[in-house]
């Protein structure tokens, strides 16, 4: 009766300890599939304009918690699982995170064409002034600068 | 009047500030030839001093290098496997069984340098440590080889 106990309670332990590690695998592949989405966000977002060092800086430091979850999942899984949990929260931060980077990224290249398109203009308004008063303006300053001249009659001789 | 040549100069000279301008903003924009990077380095963090000789079992240390220079963000993976002398080029990758695998996302022109800490289960002489850069294909939605590898060749000792 006693190894009857004693061989159901190792049968349910087993059985726990084999949820457990199915728990921890689903728990790390959710982890990875959601980095790779918010990398596509991330991705995205770049397209947009957006600087994304910040949310890539995360994406890595969540990876690293399930490279060190993965290290030590047989070993104390209760661990692992903190490690894919804190994981999991980066990930859903940086996912917060990219609306407002996208919003920035657009103000940022829409502000990059308005600094282009004003530099191009203003370089055509000089090129038409240029163009066309040039002449006007040169012998202006050139008169203001030689207004004091005076013509004066040299002796010399004649050619 | 002002010379024609002259004014002509002139203008050449905005024209030449424009081209200037818009090709800072269109080389800004793109990457002319991209490529990622991989490195290993030693326990010193120099291109070095590898282990030759470990201890089955027993946790050695390197250093993890890679770059993006692609023009967009990537996420890597550096996988590690171990091998004898089965085939691994720029075009297949090493047939063999995963040891570690260390994943990373980086913006262009980032770099990522970190320490990983590895052992070998098994002894044998000749044995390959392989590292494979891998990146994840947008297109596929799964992770594609790039290409790039490392390999330390090492003896493996049994532990006692």
């Amino acid at each position: 009766m006693k190894k009857a106990k004693q061989s159901l309670l190792i049968v349910l332990l087993l059985i726990f300890s084999i949820f457990i590690h199915a728990d921890l695998a689903s728990a790390q592949s959710q982890v990875l599939t959601d980095i790779q989405n918010s990398f596509l966000k991330l991705r995205y977002a770049e397209q947009q304009g957006a600087n994304v060092t910040l949310q890539a800086n995360l994406l890595t430091k969540a990876l690293q918690l399930v490279e060190q979850g993965d290290m030590i999942n047989k070993t104390s899984p209760a661990l692992a699982s903190s490690y894919y949990q804190q994981a999991e929260q980066i990930v859903q931060s940086v996912n917060a995170q990219i609306n407002q980077a996208i919003t920035e990224g657009r103000a940022h290249q829409q502000a990059e064409i308005i600094n282009l398109s004003l530099y191009l203009g203003l370089l055509a308004a000089l090129s038409i002034l240029t163009y066309f008063y040039s002449d006007k303006i040169f012998w202006r300053l050139w008169l203001r600068y030689h207004a004091r001249w005076s013509v004066a009659k040299r002796n010399g001789s004649k050619r | 009047m002002i010379d024609e040549q002259i004014k002509g100069v002139l203008i050449a000279v905005m024209l030449l500030l424009a081209l200037i301008g818009a090709a800072q903003y269109y080389y800004s924009h793109i990457t002319q030839e991209p490529f990622p990077e991989l490195g290993t380095l030693g326990p010193n963090m120099k291109i070095g001093d590898y282990p030759s000789q470990v201890v089955a079992g027993q946790n050695f240390t390197l250093y993890l290098y890679v770059g993006n220079h692609e023009g967009h963000v990537e996420y890597y993976e550096v996988l590690i496997k171990l091998g004898n002398s089965s085939n691994v080029n720029e075009n297949t990758s090493l047939n063999a069984p995963i040891l570690y695998t260390f994943g990373m996302v980086l913006t262009n022109n980032q770099t990522y340098l970190e320490p990983i800490t590895i052992s070998i289960p098994h002894a044998g002489n000749n044995q390959r440590l392989v590292l494979e850069l891998w990146r994840f294909n947008v297109t596929t939605d799964s992770f594609t080889y790039t290409g790039i590898y490392n390999q330390l060749w090492m003896n493996v000792t049994p532990s006692i």
